[in-house]
């Protein structure tokens, strides 16, 4: 009998401890983030969708040397295709990356000599259909003012 | 009449594949009497992926970010693992400063899963607040993941001789920031769970496992050790730097699910006084710091304080297409959030393993499950099963 009291009343402060901690929450400021009105700071270092970077006069820094494919972990995600022009330079004709299949790991990446393949901080790839997720050289280029920025940013993170 | 028959049957009861309260796609097959469960056969593979088979047609480099894939919510551990195995049959030396990094991530990993099995424990057991509260904690721990690495969850970090990049600037201030403020919000759970008279009912004595039974079904990590079984490789088979780092393993006596979470909750609490000790111990101090004397030192000896091997991040800077292992086999195991995870590499000089094999823990709790639950209630399932902390991607690789 003095035993049942007893768990009885242990119990009973027990769970106004717990309720106490509780309550206190109430009137500590909220840690959530409505998402889409408002969006979170993210590292410099995120990894988010592939793009290839430009130079001044707007062509591709890619020389395409195949690095990025010999290190994706997806077999032919990356596909490249390049040729040499009149003055025995390399001038890509064909990158095509299927995003929809992607890992982002961020091998290619440092794999890239030039930095020519980099990953920005884009994440909102959701899409309707599987084909619009394979993205080719137009869709994955960045413009000149844009590759700049993100050199900066970099140098500034190294 | 027929309701009589119908009592006295035993019924066939499937548990899933897709059960709210298996977190992952597991399927157990039970046969029921009444309440009480007379037979339970876990029906796994839902989840299998060949992990093992893919690394045959990959270089190790490609085979990398596929190693987070094992065990989703300690990432870090299972690349761990792949890690010193392939550096040990290549002979690559690790500089300190990059176990180091290795060590701090691991920590904190280990309460990032320790937080989500308790969120995961306490749901089965029909408690929804601390889930809030643990994923606030988990949350903090995850950004500086982010901030670290660039991504929440699948981190591929680690390196064959390093890790890939250096500590941001203001990260360890924020790390040890953490680490003050995080034995509070572990004071908060207990308040809430370790003493509730509900929680206690439901744990305390239920799902007993003897040391002969541990012993027997190969289990490790956390279960075990809630047996009263002194058994952690950090301690007894160091790898890393854990031999310079001071802490103790916790042990319960009796072997039930109360004793399984209060063992979780220690380790928890000395998680955090290794990452605490690590971040003072970690050679070149914070980044800014060693960039400054390594720039004034300049001397590039092996030796060094500032600009030696140990302050550095990678070893040896690897070619991913023709790293080619010499030919050899080798074990390596980490003690993992839920036992050890056991990675065995055999190489045959190609740029490609020839074969990988995974030992994961979680495989073992699974075949544990029938003998702990045989005659119960069937309402003690989910006490048991959740305590003993599975996590299905990492049974069917």
């Amino acid at each position: 009998m003095k035993k049942i009291v007893n768990k009885t009343v242990s119990g009973i402060i027990e769970i106004a401890r717990g309720m106490f901690t509780i309550l206190k929450h109430a009137f500590r400021p909220a840690i959530t983030l409505e998402y889409p009105e408002k969006k979170p700071i993210l590292s410099s270092r995120i990894r988010g969708k592939l793009a290839l970077t430009t130079n001044q006069e707007g062509n591709l820094n890619c020389v395409g040397c195949m690095s990025c494919t010999k290190v994706c972990p997806c077999g032919d995600l990356i596909q490249i295709e390049s040729s040499k022009d009149e003055n025995n330079k390399p001038v890509v004709n064909k990158f095509t990356i299927d995003i929809g299949r992607c890992i982002f790991c961020g091998n290619c990446t440092q794999a890239c000599p030039k930095d020519a393949l980099i990953m920005t901080d884009e994440y909102e790839l959701a899409d309707y259909s599987r084909e619009s997720l394979v993205f080719d050289k137009d869709k994955l280029m960045l413009s000149p003012e844009e590759s700049a920025n993100w050199r900066d940013k970099k140098e500034r993170d190294s | 009449m027929a309701l009589e028959s119908t009592l006295n049957k035993e019924m066939i009861i499937n548990v899933g594949p897709q059960h709210p309260s298996t977190h992952g796609v597991l399927r157990l097959v039970m046969t029921l009497e009444g309440e009480i469960i007379k037979d339970t056969k876990p029906v796994i593979g839902y989840l299998h992926r060949g992990l093992e088979k893919l690394a045959e047609s990959r270089n190790y480099f490609q085979y990398l970010p596929m190693v987070d894939r094992v065990d989703y919510l300690s990432s870090f551990f299972c690349s761990a693992a792949f890690c010193y195995a392939v550096e040990s049959i290549a002979g690559l030396k690790v500089p300190k400063r990059a176990e180091y990094i290795r060590l701090i991530t691991m920590e904190f990993n280990r309460i990032t899963s320790h937080l989500m099995w308790l969120t995961a424990f306490l749901l089965d057991l029909g408690a929804t607040t601390p889930m809030f509260y643990a994923f606030r904690e988990r949350e903090d721990i995850v950004k500086l993941f982010e901030e670290l690495t660039g991504q929440r969850m699948m981190y591929n970090f680690y390196t064959f001789g390093g890790v890939k990049k250096d500590l941001p600037e203001g990260w360890m201030t924020k790390a040890v920031d953490l680490c003050k403020s995080m034995p509070k919000m572990f004071d908060e759970y207990e308040a809430i769970i370790t003493k509730n008279p509900i929680f206690m009912e439901r744990t305390k004595g239920v799902g007993v496992l003897t040391q002969k039974m541990a012993a027997d079904y190969a289990i490790t990590g956390a279960n075990i050790r809630g047996s009263g079984i002194d058994f952690d490789l950090r301690k007894t088979n160091p790898y890393s730097v854990y031999d310079e780092i001071d802490f103790k393993t916790h042990l319960a006596e009796n072997g039930d699910s109360y004793d399984r979470y209060m063992v979780r909750i220690a380790e928890m609490r000395e998680s955090v006084k290794i990452i605490e000790q690590a971040l003072k111990q970690i050679p070149g101090g914070t980044p800014e710091r060693l960039k400054v004397k390594s720039v004034n030192c300049g001397c590039k000896k092996e030796d060094c304080e500032f600009c030696g091997f140990d302050v550095q991040l990678v070893g040896k800077k690897l070619n991913a297409a023709v790293f080619k292992p010499p030919v050899g086999e080798v074990i390596s195991m980490i003690e993992a959030p839920r036992g050890v995870i056991t990675c065995y590499v055999v190489s045959d000089g190609t740029n490609k393993p020839y074969r990988v094999k995974w030992r994961t823990p979680s495989f073992s709790s699974v075949q544990l499950l029938p003998e702990l639950i045989k005659g119960k209630n069937y309402s003690d399932l989910m006490p048991i099963f959740g305590s003993l902390d599975v996590v299905l991607p990492e049974v069917d690789r």
